[in-house]
This record gives structure tokens, C-alpha cells and sequence, in this order.
């Protein structure tokens, strides 16, 4: 597989050197009366990998929602590359800065890609919006892995876990120095998710991006992250390395989590 | 060579056979307005007292009308005016209507809100109300007529590409190309737009249709079209051969009428994704075909009644 140059790599010279790639503080998101983030806290260091776990409903996305601007946090900070996103964004150069900093991948990959455009053209979009080399695009294509013809195809005749690397590549093409992976293979059946969970793997490997992966499912995140935070209500319950939180959890909650997952020899309690 | 193939068997499978009857026969209309003068074998307003309701011959393939005016020849050009008037009316609705649907689909809440009223408020206006009311302000004439179906066809456009333009919209796809930093415009025409095209023009199909018969309902009247002017409506509105039982010449353009306005809705729901419509191949179920019972009128279950 071929490293994208330029991916990951310092274009803009403005970022600020030496901080935490995403870092978020007493973040809180009301929905009416609805409270479904509160007092969040966590960093992802640069090129590190945060992952968050917690139930349906307890605000995962709407912090991925806010990191990347669909959504305006009720309160608290966010700093993407040591620059602020708490407002949105003004302006188009703003907004085209604050995509090379942090992009995602949304969970469905069914509704997530333009239906009526090939994979290679929305790939090229994005590098022509970004004023980056359009002949990147081969590269990213390969990088996904998806061969010259599935590159060619509209969504509707590919399948979910190609749909998936077409998002990902889109993702890349803007050189983002984060990652956020929304639940981007929960809708992949178990071997197309080991394959794109692989393919992750093997993206940071190359190009040093730091990811935010946010899943239901531990063994996803144990796999792919160095630290993992988790979440209940809106609220972090434990944070902490990977391999500590999820083989030895402090927390009740943590442990029901762990022990919610179907393991050789697991049964149904009655 | 291929490509056409390629081109032509999609676009039968999607438009199916009565799709394609509907365009073939809109396709001879067109074509015949548009070289109305080499195809038209005399001049529509060229009258001869002495042919005055000839039958079909030899010099009147179609016969001619009450002062002797090539029946054929007047049906080619009229298909001109009566298809230029609805052109204008769907062009300056869409350019009116898209716009907004489009801003109320992106903004949602009050915006959408107060379009959404505003197109309601609209679509209660009967159409060709508004059009007598316009030309009793303006007096009659195709341009008045236009303007104010052209009003009154805005929310029937616009209602289907609001709703069609929303549920692209709350498509994560969409949320995505706002991520990478691409503005409102390029999203809603390029993306959006784009994805609603089959929409759109099938419902603008429909609405040409609907506009062809106003128009000529108000030429019929006297409202639009003027009388020397060779035009569906006006032709269908011959009272004079009608009185005196020549019924051929007034059936023709409204048989063009009824024909093209067909034509015009079916390929519009083609274009727009409905399938045939499938009532008319299925078996009537017995029951409902059944009529009243034979002791009375009331086939109310017992337990109802009581």
C-alpha cells in the first residue's frame, strides 16, 4: 500500500507546535431540557488514539457532531491543533482550515456518500477544494485499498465496507490531522470490519494522523486505541490507557460494559 | 455507436413503453411547432370563403374551419402559442420557486416555516382565479395570464422540491461536505440540486401540463390568446362550428390538448420514479365490484348498525 505524501504532514505553518491534537474542556451540550453531554473532559495527543465507548444515547456522537462543527456546544472549549472551535466557523477560509485540521467518518455508508458521485470524484472535490494535486487521488484511491473500477462506480453499486474506504479516502483527502471514526464500522459485518479496521491501522502507521474512535464495541477499540474514555450520560465515568481501563475497570459501569460482550463459553444469564 | 445503445435501452427502462410513447408523440409535437412554417402546408390565417368547412381533401388534409382557414396548418401553429405559454409559466415558477424550496429545505426552522406558510397560502389560491383577476386589472392577453400562473404554479413546484431537497438534506452526506468546508451554495446546487433532478423535472412535466390546459381554458374564455392568433384553446372555443355541427374542427385541438396534457403526466411520473400505475392491470376484488345488495342500499355490517 502506498503512504499519501502530504497527509498528516505540517501544511499549514500556523499550527500551533507541540500541544494536543484535539483537546476538549468542560464540554456540555443541552438539547432543550435534554442534558446530553456534561463536564467533558479529554485530550487526544498528536498522533495518539482516544477511543469512546459508552451505551446508545450516551452522547458519543453528539461530541463527534460537536468537535467537527454540526453541532455548537453548550458550553465549554474545544481546541483542534491548539486553535479554539467553540463558535463556528466565519467564513469560507476559516472553514476550509478547520476541515484540514479534523475530519470524519460517519457510521452509515449507505447515506454518507453522495449518490451520484463515483468515489474518485468526490476524492477529487475535495483535493480541488483544498488546492491540493488532484493526481492524489490514484493515491488515496489505492491507500483505501479499492481497485481502478470500483473507483469508477457510483455508491449504489458498491458495498458497505467499499462504500466505508470511498469515506475514508474522502476523509484524507483533505490531510486531516485528526480523524474521527463515528461508529465507521459498527454497520460492517465482523470480516469487511477486521479488513477497514486493518486498513486504519495500517493509515496511521504511514501518515502519523490521530484518531477519535467512537464505538459500542470494545474489542474495536482495544484494537485500534491507546487510551479510551467512558461515557455514561452524557458523563466521562473512567478515562485512562486502553489495557488498564478495559482488562482492569475501577468503575461498576465499565465492568457491565466488558461483560456485556459475547465471549468463547458466554451464556445468557437467566 | 455503443453509448447511444447503452443510452437508449436506459432510458427504456426507466421511462417504460408508455414513457416512451409520451415522449415519442411530444417529441412529433415539438418538432411540429417548432418548423411550424415548413411543415404547416398553407398559412394558418389565410382564409378562403370558399373552402369555408370543407371536409378532409386533397388541399385540406384536415378540411378547414368556418372562413376557410387550413385546419392542419392552424394546428401546427397553434401548437406554438399553446406550448409557449406553459413553457413560460414552468420556467418562471422554477426560477422563483427552486431558490426558495431550497433556502427552506437548508435553514429548516423559521425559515422554512414561513416559506412553507407562504407556499400554502399560495397553493390556495386557485390558479385560474388569479389569472381572470390579473386580466380584469390588466386587460386580456397572453402576458398577464403568464404572470399570474406563473404565481400560482410556484408552490405546486416548489412544495415537491422542498420536501425532496429536505431529505437530502438531513442525509449525512451532506453533513460531510460541510465538514470538509464546503459552502451552503455549492452544497445545495451541487450536491443537492443535482441529486433532486429526476424530481424536479417530472413534477415541471406535470405542472406544463396542468399550465397548458389553464391557458387554454383562458384563451377559451377569451382571457389569453387573441382570436385571429392560431391557438388550441382558442380554436377549441369555435362556438360557430359547433352550432352548425361541424364538431371535427373544434375536437381536433382539444384532442391535441387532452393528448399532450397525457402525455406531459405520464412522463412526468416516469421521469420522477412512479411505476406504472398498477390499479389498472390488477383484478377489481369481487366484493367491491359487487353493487348494492339486492334487498337494499345499506351493505353496513349488522353490528355497526346496532
Amino acid at each position: 500500500m502506498k503512504a499519501v505524501e502530504g497527509a498528516g504532514s505540517v501544511e499549514d505553518t500556523d499550527a500551533v507546535e507541540g500541544c494536543d491534537a484535539v483537546a476538549a474542556r468542560g464540554l456540555n451540550k443541552h438539547f432543550k431540557a435534554h442534558h446530553a453531554v456534561v463536564d467533558v473532559d479529554f485530550d487526544v495527543p498528536a498522533g495518539g488514539s482516544l477511543g469512546i465507548v459508552g451505551e446508545s444515547g450516551s452522547g458519543k456522537t453528539t461530541i463527534a457532531r460537536m468537535l467537527v462543527g454540526l453541532e455548537r456546544p453548550s458550553g465549554g472549549t474545544i481546541t483542534v491543533m491548539g486553535r479554539d472551535r467553540s463558535r463556528p466557523a466565519r467564513g469560507a477560509r476559516e472553514r476550509g482550515r478547520r476541515a484540514r485540521e479534523l475530519q470524519i467518518v460517519f457510521q452509515d455508508p449507505y447515506t454518507s456518500l453522495d449518490p451520484s458521485q463515483s468515489a474518485r470524484a468526490a476524492v477529487e472535490e475535495v483535493l480541488r477544494h483544498h488546492g491540493r494535486d488532484l493526481s492524489l487521488a490514484q493515491d488515496l484511491v489505492d491507500q483505501v485499498g479499492l481497485t481502478e473500477r470500483q473507483s469508477h462506480a457510483r455508491p449504489r453499486d458498491l458495498s458497505g465496507g467499499q462504500r466505508q474506504r470511498v469515506a475514508i479516502a474522502r476523509a484524507l483527502a483533505a490531510s486531516p490531522k485528526v480523524l474521527i471514526l463515528d461508529e465507521a464500522v459498527s454497520a460492517l459485518d465482523v470480516s469487511i470490519q477486521a479488513q477497514v479496521l486493518n486498513l486504519l491501522a495500517d493509515i496511521r502507521a504511514e501518515t502519523g494522523i490521530a484518531y477519535l474512535l467512537i464505538s459500542h464495541d470494545l474489542a474495536v477499540v482495544r484494537q485500534l486505541c491507546d487510551t479510551v474514555l467512558v461515557l455514561r450520560r452524557g458523563r466521562v465515568v473512567e478515562q485512562g490507557e486502553c489495557d488498564r481501563v478495559l482488562d482492569d475497570p475501577a468503575e461498576d459501569y465499565t465492568r457491565a460494559l466488558r461483560e456485556a460482550v459475547p465471549v468463547p463459553g458466554w451464556t445468557v444469564n437467566a | 455507436m455503443n453509448r447511444t445503445k447503452h443510452l437508449w435501452k436506459r432510458l427504456n427502462t426507466t421511462l417504460g413503453r408508455s414513457g416512451m410513447l409520451s415522449a415519442a408523440f411530444l417529441a412529433v409535437v415539438l418538432l411540429a411547432a417548432i418548423l411550424a412554417p415548413l411543415v404547416a402546408p398553407a398559412d394558418p390565417n389565410q382564409s378562403s370563403l370558399l373552402d369555408a368547412y370543407a371536409g378532409p381533401s386533397g388541399a385540406h388534409l384536415l378540411g378547414a374551419d368556418g372562413i376557410g382557414r387550413d385546419l392542419l396548418s392552424r394546428l401546427i401553429f397553434g401548437a406554438r402559442t399553446s406550448l409557449l405559454g406553459p413553457a413560460l409559466v414552468v420556467g418562471v415558477s422554477l426560477l422563483l420557486g427552486i431558490p426558495l424550496a431550497l433556502l427552506a429545505s437548508w435553514y429548516g426552522g423559521w425559515v422554512d416555516g414561513v416559506i412553507a406558510r407562504v407556499f400554502d397560502l399560495v397553493y390556495a389560491l386557485p390558479g385560474l382565479l388569479l389569472a381572470v383577476l390579473t386580466v380584469a386589472l390588466f386587460g386580456p392577453g397572453l402576458t398577464p395570464a403568464v404572470v399570474a400562473l406563473s404565481i400560482a404554479y410556484i408552490p405546486f413546484l416548489a412544495r415537491i422540491v422542498r420536501a425532496a431537497a429536505r431529505q437530502q438534506r438531513v442525509s449525512p452526506y451532506v453533513d460531510a461536505l460541510a465538514v470538509q468546508g464546503f459552502g451552503v451554495l455549492r452544497i445545495t446546487v451541487r450536491h443537492i440540486l443535482r441529486n433532486i433532478v429526476p424530481v424536479v423535472v417530472g413534477q415541471a412535466a406535470i405542472a406544463f401540463g396542468y399550465a397548458l390546459l389553464d391557458l387554454a381554458s383562458l384563451s377559451y374564455l377569451g382571457l389569453a390568446v387573441q382570436a385571429p392568433t392560431a391557438d388550441w384553446g382558442v380554436m377549441v372555443s369555435d362556438s360557430d362550428a359547433l352550432l352548425k355541427g361541424y364538431w371535427f374542427q373544434v375536437l381536433a385541438p382539444g384532442l391535441l390538448i387532452v393528448l399532450t396534457v397525457l402525455a406531459l403526466t405520464v412522463l412526468g411520473a416516469r421521469i420522477s420514479g412512479e411505476k406504472p400505475p398498477g390499479y389498472l392491470r390488477r383484478k377489481r376484488p369481487a366484493q367491491t365490484a359487487a353493487p348494492a345488495d339486492a334487498s337494499g342500499n345499506d351493505r353496513t355490517t349488522v353490528g355497526a348498525a346496532a
